[in-house]
C-alpha cells in the first residue's frame, strides 16, 4: 500500500476523460411512454393499508372499475420513504403513492401531479369544502395528495383482557400508573409500554404532556407564535424525563421500537398499556383481532379486548383529554406517470366512493370525505363502541395538528426529547436547541 | 471488451517485461471504469451538492456556498459522533488486539480442541453483521438472555438495559464489535506468528528468559506489523461502521451511539437534506484518508 | 511458539484458552438455541422457509453474489496482472487512485448513489447493487491480486512472451493457473461481502421478490410480529451458507482476511 507516492499529470487527464465517459453512459437512459387505452395497470404504493386489508379495498376498486388493474405493494414506513423517494423520480416507480401529512408533503410536492383540476372536474368547484383539511396536502398552490382518512391521537389503549386478569384498574395519574407498572411487572407482566427509539411514538406522548399543562400551546410555539423556550414547555421536559425515571414507562423504553417491538407487547397480552390514537379504533373488532390471531399465530389474541382511555393525569394541576389530529394517508399521482387519468381515477374513487368511505368505515377509520360514518357493528362489546364513540366525537374538536411540518424543527424535537428521556441534556437546554430551529425554519 | 485487444504491439526487450505495452491501459481500464465511475464521480458529485441546499428528491436546488460545512463544525451531534467514534475506536481496537493475541499465543502450544477455538473465534468473522446485531438486539434487552444469564450468576448489579441506557449503549456496540471481529485480529497474529523464527525463542529460553518475558520481549515486537495493520484497520473500520448501530440503537438514545455514518443516513433519508449529508460524507472522507496517511506514516507502514 | 513448557503451564493455557473462548461461543450457541424455542426447531425453520420468501431472497443474494464475483474477479485480474508485470505510464499512481476505495466508507456515497442508480434507471435491478458493491471490493481485492502476482517470477512469464505469446495469453495461460490460490482468495472475499451486504439492498432493492437474504430478518420482523424464535431460525438459515462455505474452505477464508494485511 503506498498511496503517498508523488502524482502524474497525464493520469489526470486520463481520470477526467474515463469520468466523462462513465457519467455519459449514464445519462443515455429512459423508458418509452406507454399508450393509456386498453387495460391499464396502476403500480400503487403504500404503507397503509397493510397487505392484509389492502386487497379488499383494490379489489373493490377492480371490481367497478374493469378497465383499471392495480398492483399495490405495500412497504413498511420505516423503509416507504427512503423507497418511493427515490421511485417517484422515475416512470419504473408508482402511479399513485400514498403520503404522511406533515414533513413529507412538502418534500414530495416535486414528484406529484397537481390534482386539484381532476378534483375539481370530479366534485365541483367546492371540493375543498367536501374534503377534510385538504390544505395539510397543498404546497404552494399544488394539491399534492387528497387527504384519505383522519386520524386522533393524545389518548392511550389498555389491553383490558391483561388489565382484568391482573385485577387491576387502568390508572389516571402518575402515581397510579407507577403502582399499576410495578403490580404488572410483579405478575410478569408489563404496563405501560413506549417505543421511544421511535420519534414519532416521543411526539405523540409529549404532545399529550404539553397539552395537559395548557392546550394547543405546543402548536402556537412550535409555528413560531409563541416562544417554545417558554416555562411551560421547560415544564412539559421535565415531566417527559419524569416519565422515565419513575418508571412510568418500562425499563428499556429507549431502545424499542412501537413497531413491532411494543406493539407485539400489547397484542401478545405480554403488555398492558400503550400510547396509540384512533388508528386502533379497528383492534376493537372481530375480523381485525382474527387477523392478529392468524399473524401471530395463537388463537386466544382473537378473544382480546382493547379498551381506549385518556392518558394518566401526569402533569400537577392539568387537565387530561386533549386530542391532536389531522389526516394521516394522503393519495398522490406521481408526476411521472404516463397513467395520471387512471391513477386520478383511484384516488378519487378511494377518497370519495361510496365504496372506498364504506371500506375505510368498516375498518373504523373515519373517511376525510365528509358525510361518510363509521361502522361500528363488527364491535366486539358494548362497552368499546361506547367508548370509541366517545373519543370519535371528541376527535371532531382537537387542539392542534399532531404532525409537525418543518423537517429541521422536527429533527430538532424529536432528537431533543430522546436526549432528555436519556439525561444527556436538561429540559432548558432542550427547549433552547427547539427554539433555535424553530427561529431558524 | 477488454481482452479482445489480443493482438499487442511488439516493443524491444529491454530486460523488462512487456514494456510500454499500451494494451495495459486497456487491462487496468474496467477496473478503473468502475472506481472512478462511482467512487471518484460520486465524491466530486458529494463536493458538488455540500454546496447546496438540495434535499435530495425535488429539482430545487441553490448553490449556498460553504454553509453546510460551517453548520457540520457547529453541529454538536458532529462532535458526539466523532466522540464516540474514537471511544469505540480505543475500545475495540485495543480489545481485539489483546484478546486475538492471547489467543494466537496460547493457540501456539498444545491446546486440546485447538482447532474447534480457533473455528468460534472466527465464525462471527464471516456472520453477516445483519445477523449479528438482530440476535445481539435481543440477546441485551432488559429481559434477554445476556441479563438472564447475568442473574443466573447472582451478578444481578451488572446487568443493563444495555442498548437503550446512554451510559452504556456504545460499550455494548463495542462489545459487539469485539465479538464479531476479535477472530480477524488473532487469524492475522497467528499468520505473523507462524513467520517468527522459532530459534530466536529457544535461544531466549536457553539463556533462561521466562515465558512472560520471552512474550514481552521477543514476541511482542517482532509483531510490529500485524499491530500498526490492525490499528490501521480498525480506525478505518471505526468510521466505517454502520450495519451495527443502525440495526441495534439506531444511533440512540438520545445520539449517545450516534456514528458519523448513520448521521449521514438520517440527515440524506429521514430528514431530507442531501446536501448536509454530502458535506457530511466528504468530511468523514477527509477524515478516514488523513487519518490512513497519518498511521501510515507514523509506522512507515508501507515503505517496504 | 512458546519451546518447552511444564505440565502446570499447559493446564493453565488449556483453562485460559477455555475461558476467552466462552463468550464467542455462547453467543452463537444462544442464537441456535433460541431458534429451536417457542413453537420447536421443525415448526420455526418451516415457518422461515414456507411462509416468507426466504427461497426467493436465498435467490436472488445467490444471483447478486454471482454477479459481482464475476465482475470482480475479471476486473481484479486483468488489472492487478497489468499492475504487477506490464509496465506503462502512470502505474502507480493509477494503482493508487484505486486504493482510496479501501478507506471509503460506502455511506458517504449515499447521496451520489441514489442519483446515479436512478440516471441509470437501475433502482430494483440486481444492478443497483452489483455495481456498487464491485466498486467498493475492487480496491481490496486488486490490492490483494497484484501483491500476489508480485510474487510470481518474471522468468516464467517472460519464457511465455519468447515463445510468442501475447500479454493476453500469457494472462490467461501462464498467470492464472499460477494464481489459483489468489483466484479462490479473490472469489471467497467477494463472496462473503456480497452475501452479508445489507445497506445497498436496503436502499436499492425494494420490492418483495428483489430483497437479499440480510433483509430477511427485518421482513420477518415487520410482517410476522417479532417471534423471537423464528426471527432466530431466520438468522440460521441466512448465516447457513456463509458458514458452510467457511468450514469447507477455512484455509481460503482465512488467508483471504489475512493476506491482504500481512505482507
Amino acid at each position: 500500500m503506498n498511496l503517498l507516492s508523488r502524482k502524474g499529470t497525464r493520469t489526470t487527464t486520463l481520470i477526467a476523460a474515463v469520468a466523462a465517459v462513465a457519467l455519459t453512459l449514464g445519462a443515455c437512459s429512459g423508458g418509452a411512454p406507454e399508450a393509456e387505452d386498453g387495460p391499464v395497470t396502476l403500480e400503487v404504493w403504500g404503507w397503509n393499508p397493510d397487505e392484509a386489508s389492502a386487497p379488499g379495498y383494490f379489489d373493490e376498486f377492480e371490481a367497478e372499475n374493469p378497465d383499471i388493474n392495480v398492483n399495490y405493494r405495500f412497504i413498511q414506513y420505516s423503509d416507504y420513504v427512503n423507497a418511493t423517494r427515490l421511485a417517484a423520480t422515475t416512470k419504473d416507480g408508482p402511479d399513485v403513492f400514498g403520503l404522511q401529512a406533515g414533513v413529507t408533503p412538502t418534500q414530495f410536492a416535486p414528484l406529484a401531479e397537481d390534482l386539484a383540476p381532476y378534483m375539481e372536474k370530479a366534485l365541483g368547484g367546492n371540493w375543498k369544502d367536501q374534503i377534510q383539511a385538504t390544505d395539510q396536502f397543498d404546497v404552494d398552490g399544488k394539491q399534492v395528495a387528497i387527504p384519505w382518512f383522519m386520524v386522533t391521537t393524545g389518548f392511550m389503549w389498555a389491553n383490558q383482557t391483561v388489565v382484568d386478569e391482573l385485577g387491576l384498574e387502568v390508572p389516571t395519574t402518575l402515581d397510579e400508573l407507577i403502582t399499576f407498572n410495578e403490580a404488572a411487572r410483579a405478575a410478569g407482566k408489563q404496563g405501560l409500554v413506549a417505543g421511544a427509539k421511535d420519534g414519532w411514538q416521543n411526539l405523540d406522548m409529549f404532545q399529550i404532556i404539553a397539552n395537559q399543562i395548557e392546550p394547543g400551546l405546543f402548536y402556537e410555539a412550535i409555528n413560531g407564535e409563541s416562544d417554545f423556550n417558554a416555562t411551560e414547555m421547560v415544564e412539559a421536559f421535565e415531566v417527559w424525563k419524569e416519565l422515565f425515571d419513575s418508571g412510568a414507562v418500562q425499563e428499556g423504553a429507549l431502545g424499542a421500537t412501537a413497531y413491532p417491538d411494543a406493539n407485539d407487547a400489547r397484542l401478545k397480552g405480554e403488555a398492558a398499556l400503550i400510547v396509540f390514537g384512533s388508528s386502533q379504533y379497528r383492534d376493537s373488532t372481530n375480523a381485525r383481532m382474527e387477523q392478529y390471531a392468524e399473524v401471530y399465530g395463537d388463537a386466544a389474541i382473537a378473544d382480546t379486548t382493547f379498551m381506549p382511555y385518556d392518558f394518566p393525569l401526569v402533569v400537577d394541576g392539568g387537565e387530561v383529554g386533549s386530542l391532536s389530529g389531522g389526516p394521516d394517508v394522503g393519495w398522490a399521482v406521481s408526476a411521472q406517470s404516463s397513467k395520471k387519468d387512471a391513477a386520478a381515477t383511484l384516488v378519487q374513487w378511494l377518497v370519495t366512493s361510496e365504496t372506498g368511505t364504506g371500506l375505510l368505515g368498516a375498518a373504523l377509520r373515519p373517511p376525510a370525505f365528509l358525510g361518510s360514518d363509521i361502522d361500528l357493528s363488527d364491535v366486539k362489546t358494548p362497552e368499546q363502541v361506547t367508548a370509541i364513540e366517545g373519543f370519535l366525537e371528541r376527535g371532531e374538536s382537537i387542539v392542534g395538528p399532531r404532525e409537525l411540518t418543518n423537517a429541521s424543527v422536527k429533527e430538532a424535537l424529536i432528537q431533543a426529547l430522546s436526549s432528555v428521556a436519556a439525561g444527556l441534556s436538561t429540559p432548558k437546554e432542550a427547549v433552547a436547541t427547539v427554539q433555535a430551529a424553530i427561529d431558524a425554519a | 471488451m477488454a481482452l479482445r485487444e489480443a493482438s499487442a504491439p511488439r516493443v524491444a526487450n529491454r530486460g523488462k517485461l512487456f514494456r510500454g505495452q499500451r494494451t495495459a491501459y486497456l487491462y487496468v481500464l474496467p477496473a478503473l471504469i468502475l472506481v472512478v465511475g462511482i467512487i471518484y464521480a460520486g465524491i466530486g458529485y458529494n463536493g458538488y451538492i455540500s454546496t447546496t441546499n438540495w434535499n435530495g428528491i425535488g429539482p430545487d436546488q441553490s448553490f449556498i456556498g460553504f454553509d453546510n460545512y460551517v453548520r457540520v463544525f457547529g453541529d454538536p451531534v458532529f462532535w458526539t459522533a466523532v466522540r464516540n467514534i474514537a471511544v469505540f475506536a480505543a475500545i475495540t481496537i485495543v480489545v481485539q488486539m489483546a484478546i486475538g493475541l492471547t489467543m494466537a499465543l496460547l493457540l501456539s502450544g498444545n491446546i486440546k480442541l485447538g482447532n474447534v477455538y480457533k473455528v468460534v473465534m472466527f465464525l462471527p468473522v464471516v456472520i453477516a453483521p445483519a445477523a449479528t446485531s438482530v440476535a445481539f438486539r435481543q440477546l441485551l434487552t432488559p429481559d434477554g438472555q445476556v441479563n438472564e444469564t447475568l442473574r443466573f450468576f447472582g451478578l444481578d448489579v451488572l446487568t443493563h438495559a444495555w442498548t437503550s441506557d446512554p451510559q452504556v449503549a456504545l460499550l455494548a456496540l463495542a462489545a459487539i464489535n469485539v465479538w464479531s471481529w476479535t477472530g480477524f485480529s488473532f487469524i492475522l497474529y497467528q499468520a505473523a506468528l507462524s513467520q517468527i523464527d522459532g530459534d530466536l525463542i529457544e535461544a531466549a529460553q536457553l539463556d533462561g528468559a521466562s515465558l512472560w518475558r520471552t512474550v514481552r520481549s521477543i514476541i511482542i515486537p517482532q509483531l510490529s506489523g500485524t499491530h500498526a495493520t490492525l490499528v490501521l484497520i480498525g480506525i478505518i473500520g471505526s468510521l466505517k461502521t454502520f450495519d451495527i448501530v443502525y440495526l441495534t440503537t439506531g444511533g440512540g438514545p438520545g445520539g449517545s451511539t450516534e456514528f458519523l455514518t448513520t448521521y449521514i443516513y438520517k440527515q440524506a433519508i429521514n430528514f431530507f437534506d442531501a446536501g448536509y449529508a454530502a458535506a457530511l460524507s466528504v468530511v468523514l472522507l477527509v477524515l478516514s484518508v488523513s487519518l490512513t496517511l497519518a498511521q501510515m506514516r507514523a509506522t512507515k507502514y508501507g515503505k517496504d | 511458539m512458546f519451546g518447552r513448557t511444564t505440565r502446570k503451564q499447559r493446564i493453565l493455557f488449556q483453562v485460559l484458552a477455555t475461558i476467552i473462548v466462552i463468550p464467542f461461543a455462547y453467543p452463537l450457541i444462544a442464537i441456535v438455541g433460541i431458534s429451536f424455542d417457542g413453537a420447536g426447531a421443525v415448526e420455526n425453520f418451516t415457518a422461515v422457509i414456507t411462509k416468507t420468501p426466504f427461497l426467493r431472497f436465498l435467490l436472488n443474494s445467490a444471483i447478486i453474489s454471482a454477479g459481482t464475483i464475476a465482475i470482480v474477479f475479471v476486473f481484479t485480474m486483468t488489472a492487478a496482472y497489468a499492475f504487477a508485470k506490464l509496465r506503462f505510464r502512470g502505474r502507480t499512481i493509477l494503482f493508487n487512485v484505486l486504493l482510496v476505495g479501501l478507506v471509503l466508507p460506502a455511506i458517504a456515497l449515499i447521496v451520489p448513489m441514489f442519483s446515479i442508480v436512478n440516471q441509470l434507471g437501475l433502482f430494483n435491478t440486481y444492478l443497483a447493487v452489483i455495481i456498487p458493491l464491485s466498486a467498493v471490493t475492487i480496491p481490496f481485492t486488486l490490492l490483494l491480486a497484484r501483491n500476489y502476482l508480485l510474487g510470481v517470477p518474471d522468468e516464467i512469464l517472460e519464457a511465455a512472451r519468447i515463445d510468442g505469446a501475447n500479454t493476453f495469453v500469457t494472462l490467461w495461460r501462464v498467470v492464472l493457473p499460477l494464481a489459483k490460490p489468489i483466484v479462490a482468495v479473490v472469489i471467497v472475499w467477494t463472496f462473503l461481502q456480497s452475501w452479508n451486504e445489507f445497506f445497498l439492498p436496503l436502499l436499492f432493492l425494494q420490492s418483495v421478490d428483489m430483497q437479499a437474504v440480510t433483509q430477511v430478518p427485518v421482513y420477518f420482523t415487520s410482517e410476522y410480529g417479532s417471534d423471537v424464535p423464528k426471527i432466530f431460525a431466520s438468522l440460521v438459515l441466512i448465516c447457513l451458507p456463509i458458514v458452510i462455505a467457511y468450514l469447507s474452505l477455512q484455509k481460503f477464508f482465512e488467508r483471504g482476511l489475512t493476506a491482504g494485511a500481512v505482507k
